[in-house]
């Protein structure tokens, strides 16, 4: 038996673009939260819980289960895992305030690659900027901005390790994802992922 | 019950390509004059061309509409050349309804032989019938041809609804699919006791267990047979890279290894009909030619599945 994905990689561009139109500004607000989240992430840890939570939600229902869903089955099922993660920062980053942040060199490269280079890799690889998957509103960015941030996450450690698990599952998917698509930047996601759970398995 | 068959005529063929100024690509064939080779559906003895379409992955486009005309001239390709089958399925996001718009901008008159074909699948969500019903909606046909239970999945209730649905004139045919190898005892017991119209599966040079029991069951029970997978989604053409047509290329009228993969496919006798995907134009026309010219004998396929085997 193979894993085979049901569209195609020039399917799923033309499908991030029709979104990034149809939900504009959300990609550049996505973005900013994204980046006030990493900014504010020492000074107020619970404003970066709110805004990693509401990011992964809107992902979850926005993406996944109201766009994705009508290409890939599958969709919906990530989506509800996407919002169930939402939730998790938000209650223990944002509500029960038991999350702070301390940065390392190995979260600062993460969330770099997330925010920056990922986004500009998208436009070497020759697709249109509105066609660029953001972190904040796209799965994959999200993930490596959300994997350094998880690298810099200081908490109880049962909670640490259950935020892990969504986004090292979906570093799984992206890199399946990856192969089947052709696509080969997305082998950054598992590749960073498992590295933040590596790290803090460590730790 | 009274069908209304749609037959292919080599006189329509020869006129559709005409219209479409596609005679002069088909060289040999053409030249020939051969028709497209036509299989009887066993259970009526109804014809369709050997070679259909498959929408997984090429027809799951949303949406966008340049991507939705591109499939469209696939299409239109399609039925020039004098293809028939379009398989479909509730599994592979958008295809039907992209189907369902492609089919609507083509004249009714340009499309006569089409085969609609697609599947109920329970975790697509709703009742079988009333998967029957987004089938009818999205394709934007009054009946679905051929209606089918994707990879076996609750087929006890779906068949006993299918069958109803059958005798009521809600569908024409029955069937049931798999791919990949899988649950192909759980399918050879279906046929062997169920009174279905067509079975799908994978066969291919590469995938050649079919041989064994599914084929000749469905020969000696009278099931259509259609073949999904033909190309293992391009793998088996990208495994040919760099590698000589044999000899035998030219006696059965190929010109590249994907026709030479097709050929031992619908040459096999019990085979109905293949669906190779694709979402190029060029490549459409490289299968429809697969239709006309001789085809191998049962010593030739032995020889192209050892030939494609070898390094």
């Amino acid at each position: 038996m193979s894993f085979e994905l049901p569209y195609s990689i020039e399917v799923f561009f033309s499908v991030a673009e029709s979104y990034n139109a149809d939900w504009f500004p959300a990609a550049i607000i996505g973005w900013l939260a994204m980046v006030m989240a990493v900014a504010l992430s020492q000074r107020a840890p619970r404003i970066t819980g709110l805004i990693l939570g509401g990011v992964w939600v809107w992902i979850g229902l926005v993406h996944q289960i109201q766009t994705m869903a009508d290409f890939n089955f599958m969709a919906r099922v990530y989506g509800w895992a996407w919002i169930a993660q939402g939730v998790g920062f938000a209650v223990l980053g944002g509500v029960l305030s038991r999350l702070s942040f301390q940065v390392s060199k190995a979260a600062v490269v993460c969330v770099l690659g997330g925010l920056i280079v990922y986004p500009l890799s998208v436009l070497a690889y020759g697709y249109s900027w509105s066609a660029v998957p953001l972190a904040g509103t796209m799965p994959n960015p999200t993930v490596l901005v959300t994997a350094g941030l998880l690298l810099a996450m200081r908490g109880p450690k049962v909670w640490l390790a259950a935020l892990c698990v969504v986004p090292l599952a979906w570093g799984i998917v992206a890199g399946i994802s990856a192969y089947l698509l052709g696509f080969p930047l997305d082998y950054t996601v598992p590749i960073a992922m498992v590295a933040a759970a590596l790290l803090r398995a460590w730790r | 019950m009274k069908y209304n068959q749609s037959h292919f005529s080599r006189r329509r063929f020869l006129a559709a390509t005409a219209a479409v100024g596609l005679t002069p690509w088909l060289g040999y064939n053409a030249g020939a004059a051969s028709s497209p080779l036509l299989r009887t559906i066993p259970s009526t003895g109804e014809t369709i061309p050997a070679i259909g379409m498959g929408t997984w992955i090429t027809f799951n486009v949303g949406k966008k509409e340049a991507l939705r005309y591109d499939r469209l001239e696939v299409l239109k390709t399609f039925f020039a050349l004098g293809g028939g089958m379009v398989d479909s399925s509730p599994m592979y996001g958008t295809a039907q309804d992209v189907m369902g718009w492609c089919l609507d901008r083509i004249e009714p008159q340009q499309r006569v032989g089409l085969m609609s074909a697609t599947k109920i699948w329970s975790p697509a969500g709703g009742s079988g019938a009333q998967q029957v019903g987004d089938a009818e909606r999205l394709w934007r046909l009054p009946r679905i041809d051929v209606m089918q239970i994707h990879n076996l999945v609750d087929w006890q209730d779906h068949l006993a609804m299918l069958l109803d649905m059958k005798a009521a004139g809600r569908v024409r045919y029955i069937g049931i699919t798999t791919s990949h190898g899988s649950r192909h005892q759980q399918i050879e017991q279906i046929m062997a006791s169920q009174p279905i119209d067509f079975v799908q599966f994978t066969y291919n040079m590469a995938d050649r267990s079919p041989e064994q029991r599914l084929l000749p069951l469905a020969a000696d029970r009278g099931i259509a047979v259609i073949v999904n997978r033909p190309f293992r989604r391009g793998g088996l053409i990208d495994a040919t890279d760099g590698k000589p047509l044999p000899g035998w290329a030219a006696d059965i009228g190929v010109t590249t290894w994907a026709q030479a993969l097709l050929k031992f496919i619908i040459s096999h006798p019990a085979v109905t009909c293949a669906i190779p995907a694709t979402s190029q134009v060029a490549h459409m026309k490289e299968n429809m030619a697969t239709m006309t010219g001789p085809l191998p004998d049962a010593t030739l396929r032995s020889r192209m599945a050892d030939d494609f085997a070898a390094p």
